[in-house]
């Protein structure tokens, strides 16, 4: 769910390839339950993180802050009277204004265990990647399957090779905040 | 980190190789499109033509697995038998005769190096 702020990109680098993340880059229209759900994350995981000791995770409460920044600012964008649960409507938003800080790039992610290339290919550069979540939330069927929150990530490359990756470690938003010491060398190895 | 599931061949450099002319892959950009129904079916468009990938076995495994946790006989059975996509190639543009494709891709890029030379 969190993925709406999420947008992965891909960049060439020597022979291999590399992913990252990056949020702040978010889809001019969404249904207004995604920000509703979006909302009811970060209120879980502040919960979640006041029950254990806040101080010794200040860096955590403090990116969490932000996020619910954030989707507050995209919550107010709604149109007046949109209240959860209703029935979803597709809603145009734009980034938040309000909030001052650039987006952190994440990565590149470690793919594990290496994938396999095609032998003796030399067309090796990827071409597309897409992402797959199963479940949607409209969809009860799907209610209590350990599959709900798994992300499947695939790549494409020249050569008709198509990896497909699980997304076990989901990419969270993140901001260049001062003083915390989030870079991309802190977040790539989780 | 991303965990490697599974690497799939389309076939596309064997089939040209054996042809001849694996050159032609670097006219190849495949690009996804996500089934607009079936949320467990992909496409893959290339130069080549066009292939279905069908995760849907895959995910029923993974199930399986993630529910087998607590069984160990379950868990190890479903770890010891890797599910795959199954793969299906909807349309195939490649001629093997005149060595070349038919494609969008290369229709486009024609016309870009016409305008070029227009």
């Amino acid at each position: 769910m969190p993925c709406v702020l999420i947008s992965l990109k891909m960049r060439k680098f020597a022979s291999s390839f590399l992913s990252f993340a990056s949020n702040g880059i978010i889809p001019r229209s969404v249904p207004s339950s995604y920000i509703h759900s979006l909302e009811c994350f970060i209120s879980a995981k502040q919960e979640f993180l006041s029950q254990v000791d806040p101080s010794t995770r200040r860096d955590l409460a403090i990116i969490y802050d932000y996020q619910q920044k954030y989707v507050s600012a995209l919550l107010r964008q709604l149109p007046p009277g949109t209240v959860y649960p209703a029935t979803s409507h597709f809603t145009s938003i734009h980034p938040p204004t309000s909030i001052k800080m650039l987006p952190i790039r994440q990565g590149p992610f470690l793919l594990q265990p290496e994938p396999r290339l095609l032998e003796g290919s030399e067309e090796e550069a990827a071409t597309d990647i897409a992402y797959l979540s199963f479940g949607s939330d409209d969809d009860d069927e799907g209610e209590g399957s350990p599959i709900k929150h798994l992300g499947i990530v695939t790549i494409a490359y020249q050569d008709g090779r198509v990896d497909l990756f699980l997304d076990v470690d989901k990419v969270e938003a993140r901001w260049n905040l001062k003083g915390v010491g989030w870079s991309p060398e802190t977040t790539s190895g989780r | 980190m991303l965990a490697v599931y599974e690497t799939i061949d389309l076939g596309l450099f064997s089939a040209l190789q054996s042809d001849g002319c694996p050159d032609l892959l670097q006219a190849n950009y495949p690009v996804f499109f996500l089934d607009p129904i079936h949320d467990d079916t992909l496409y893959v468009y290339h130069a080549f033509g066009v292939h279905a990938l069908q995760i849907g076995s895959v995910l029923q495994h993974l199930a399986v697995a993630l529910q087998g946790v607590n069984d160990d006989a379950a868990f190890e059975g479903a770890l010891q038998t890797p599910v795959g996509t199954s793969v299906h190639s909807l349309l195939t543009t490649f001629s093997v005769e005149r060595k070349c494709v038919d494609s969008v891709n290369t229709f486009l890029r024609d016309v870009d190096e016409t305008l070029q030379v227009v």
